[in-house]
């Protein structure tokens, strides 16, 4: 009588064609059939019937509603999302369906918008699959954080059966990897969701390659920084999304791009980019972060400082002539000059390197002379205007950037010997390191001196003083710098300096520095104050690079400029 | 009592659901005051609700009595605070009035309460086990005046769930009568209110004229023909989006096609294919037909 094995087909289309028409669970007459014969033999449940109304209620009340507001909404806990979290959450789901770029500045919660949309979709059972990229030291703050402020169980990927759980936290560079990489590109993902995205600017890297050959329905793509660069990254952050949304890369630079970093234009390109990309700002006035203020040093190197760089420029000049010949990369000469403007210190550990390594022009004696230099330099420029920095900041908490490794070693050892608690922080910390280094700074240290690659994935939006005793060449990693202090959370005025040495390579920085953020600017929208605005002040290094006949007349026209500087102590 | 839509975020309809919860699974109440309860549970519920496979085994196979499980729950913030307080209290002068050492004093810890609000881990436990265990029934009205023939309708209630890169669930209830073959929409909202009594399937089985998988093709059929009823507006909507994106990522792929070389031709291909595939999946207009429940009803000819 119960022959189950009578049952139709599974799934029919529809005649219309309009959609496809599925049965979901037909098994279930099986059970049923199997609970009558039970029944039959006497197995009845006295209350069955109460917890039968009971699960019809359970369904009742699991049952997703036409599209109207988040559900998510009332599916996070222990904090209250923002208004634009959520308006930005609702806009990707309605207007932008799952698939956008993520364009927060920094501090404004993009981490909670993914988690709202990721939420959303997993309520209304449109995702189950879901895998997320982030950089490695954020793994697991990104699975705790799922699991407590969403309740979403994700696993952080440590073995290659990893893979198959349904909801999967992993690095990037695991990801692209073999055996990894086959894995995840065998499966179809329901959603993908990529941290710090701007790995993904360049089109010809195997970052870019891997992503592009996912299978998913929806895709967040998070990043402060969509552009960094130049405009082609744009390019390749939104062919990722939509292919063929700013048209093949050289119709686009045909229509968009008249340099490599001017936009053609601007209004036009930035209506495109709406279509795929959310980005608040601070200044929305959405979140009430308290003002930054940024101010720029413009601080002269003393004569024996001088003397060392420009011994060292002359032998790079030397360097760069013998590299190029020998097709060798000019980048390590580079990076020499800028040391030196971070400290000197700096510089004579490089000098030292490449002193052992054979590929180098440098001779022995040049060598020990360039480091005699060195030596011979008293007092460190930087050093010594952090040190009266300091001072003015009277023992408030405040966070010290450098690119180098031996600024941050000779800085520590300084602060240590005027008798200032400080702390360090790297990149190659682990995380637990982290975390602990982290805490001292909040409550024993002054001072946390740290080096560009820690600064992702940490929030000290306790303290409210920031310096960068050096600048990095890319903007918008200064401003992931920024962002560590001025973040949600933050009560306090930001105050931010930036040391700069003059007649130097880091009057060139700041100079790009400027261009860069324009470009950004016009194809994004406004940024937040990270460079002071001083409009006047670079127009008149343009001139005075452009006019000046030799160095020295140079060198004393920017002598001149920099005493009517207003950013000059005050 | 009916609850609608999302009401178990309500701390008195969560309380309700879930003291009817442990009431039909045999649980015992040991304690009840405002938004607090106490509950000791029978071995069948506390391997559903306290997912630890190891320990029942263990039980299991050293053939120990296990010690049965008390839940303490709180169904709003201010409860939880008073009655963890409260059993701190309790707990503290239990322990001064026994004579032991501090450090043994440490290994008594006070029970705790955990908060069951909505969302929380205890809740969706108590809900899939609801959904597990209410599947099925067979019933009779419990008042049944005289010796009157009961009629077998089987019952199917489920939903549909309309899914593009949006969805939609609606609920249905449906039931035919085995008797007659008649079908009836909404049927659970019809008969929601009568009491009902779990009764021996012999007791309507041996009336079908039609049988079982015979009723449930018809039902199945009468589905699909309610699905057909439904607006198509989202569908239609839905499949333009994707056709428009389609044609844009053609007009791409294509002119990528153009000035590529030979040997990339294949693999634009293939990644022109991949797209398309998940665009498909994003937008292309799906019903689902959902099964939840089934039940034999009987009831008494009119």
């Amino acid at each position: 009588m119960f022959n189950a094995s009578q049952k139709p087909v599974e799934t029919s289309a529809c005649s219309s064609n309009k959609y496809q028409l599925a049965w979901k669970n037909k098994e279930k007459f099986d059970a049923f059939t199997a609970y009558i014969q039970t029944s039959a033999l006497g197995n009845i449940e006295s209350r069955s019937w109460d917890i039968f109304q009971l699960a019809y209620e359970a369904t009742q009340n699991s049952l997703v509603p036409a599209f109207e507001k988040l559900l998510a909404i009332d599916h996070t806990f222990g904090f209250q999302p923002l208004p634009h979290q959520l308006k930005t959450a609702q806009r990707v789901v309605s207007e932008l369906r799952g698939r956008a770029i993520l364009a927060d500045e920094v501090g404004l919660g993009k981490t909670i918008e993914a988690g709202l949309i990721l939420k959303e979709y997993l309520l209304r059972g449109l995702a189950k699959k879901v895998l997320l990229l982030v950089p490695t030291s954020l793994v697991l703050q990104w699975t705790r954080e799922l699991a407590e402020k969403f309740r979403i169980q994700a696993v952080a990927q440590r073995r290659v059966d990893d893979w198959q759980a349904d909801i999967i936290v992993a690095s990037l560079d695991t990801a692209k990897r073999e055996p990894h990489r086959s894995l995840i590109l065998a499966e179809t993902w329901d959603m993908i969701i990529i941290d710090e995205a701007h790995k993904l600017k360049n089109k010809k890297t195997k970052n870019w390659d891997t992503i592009n050959r996912i299978t998913s329905k929806y895709m967040l793509l998070l990043t402060a920084t969509p552009i960094q660069n130049q405009l082609d990254e744009l390019h390749a952050l939104i062919t990722l999304l939509r292919p063929g949304q700013l048209g093949k890369k050289e119709d686009f630079f045909k229509q968009h791009v008249s340099q490599k970093r001017i936009a053609k234009n601007p209004a036009e390109l930035k209506n495109s980019v709406k279509e795929v990309m959310i980005r608040n700002r601070r200044e929305d006035g959405n979140t009430q972060l308290p003002p930054r203020h940024v101010k720029i040093w413009s601080l002269d190197l003393n004569p024996q400082e001088r003397d060392f760089y420009q011994a060292v420029q002359d032998y790079m000049k030397r360097e760069y002539q013998y590299r190029t010949e020998k097709h060798i990369s000019t980048l390590p000469i580079l990076t020499l000059l800028r040391e030196i403007c971070s400290s000197p210190y700096a510089a004579m550990i490089s000098i030292e390197k490449m002193m052992k390594r054979s590929n180098t022009f440098m001779s022995q004696e040049e060598a020990m002379h360039l480091l005699e230099l060195g030596g011979r330099i008293q007092t460190y420029t930087k050093a010594e205007k952090v040190l009266s920095l300091l001072r003015t900041m009277q023992n408030s908490k405040c966070v010290i950037f450098t690119e180098y490794r031996a600024t941050q070693d000779y800085l520590l050892y300084r602060l240590k010997k005027e008798g200032i608690p400080a702390v360090s922080f790297r990149g190659g910390f682990k995380k637990s390191k982290k975390d602990w280094m982290q805490d001292l700074f909040e409550h024993r240290a002054q001072i946390l001196v740290a080096t560009e690659t820690g600064g992702e994935g940490i929030n000290l939006q306790f303290c409210n003083y920031m310096i960068n005793l050096d600048l990095p060449w890319n903007p918008m990693r200064l401003e992931q710098r920024i962002g560590r202090i001025h973040r949600l959370g933050q009560t306090k005025p930001c105050y931010i300096h930036h040391l700069t040495t003059y007649g130097t390579l880091e009057e060139h920085i700041v100079k790009l520095l400027h261009e860069k953020i324009h470009m950004f600017q016009t194809v994004i929208g406004q940024t937040d104050t990270i460079l002071s605005k001083n409009p006047q002040w670079e127009k008149k290094l343009l001139e005075i690079a452009m006019t000046s006949q030799n160095d020295r007349e140079m060198q004393e026209q920017l002598q001149l400029m920099n005493s009517s500087i207003p950013t000059k102590e005050s | 009592m009916v609850a609608s839509l999302q009401d178990l975020k309500n701390a008195k309809i969560r309380l309700d659901f879930v003291d009817r919860y442990f009431q039909a699974v045999h649980a015992t109440t040991l304690l009840k005051k405002d938004s607090y309860r106490e509950v000791q549970l029978p071995t069948d519920v506390d391997k559903e609700l306290n997912p630890r496979p190891f320990y029942w085994m263990w039980i299991e196979t050293t053939g120990q009595k296990p010690e049965p499980t008390v839940l303490r729950m709180a169904f709003d913030q201010p409860t939880l605070e008073k009655e963890n307080q409260r059993m701190k209290v309790e707990h503290d002068e239990k322990i001064a009035s026994l004579s032991i050492s501090p450090a043994e004093r440490w290994m008594y810890q006070a029970p705790k309460a955990q908060l069951v609000d909505y969302g929380s881990f205890l809740l969706d436990k108590i809900l899939a086990s609801v959904k597990k265990r209410g599947a099925f029934a067979i019933v009779a009205p419990k008042n049944l005046s005289g010796s009157k023939i009961l009629i077998p309708w089987l019952m199917m209630n489920g939903m549909f769930t309309f899914r593009c890169d949006m969805s939609e669930q609606k609920l249905w209830s449906v039931a035919i009568c085995l008797e007659n073959g008649q079908i009836v929409d909404e049927f659970y909202n019809k008969i929601r209110h009568i009491e009902m009594n779990p009764i021996s399937p012999q007791k309507l089985l041996y009336r079908l004229r039609m049988s079982l998988i015979d009723g449930f093709q018809a039902l199945q059929t009468y589905l699909e023909f309610l699905v057909k009823q439904q607006p198509t507006d989202w569908a239609e909507k839905s499949l333009a989006r994707l056709e428009q994106e389609q044609a844009h990522i053609n007009l791409y792929y294509n002119s990528l096609l153009e000035d590529a070389d030979l040997e990339k031709l294949d693999s634009i291909k293939i990644e022109h294919e991949r797209k398309l595939k998940s665009l498909s999946e994003l937008y292309y207009p799906t019903i689902d037909i959902i099964i939840e429940q089934m039940a034999l009803i009987g009831l008494p000819s009119s």
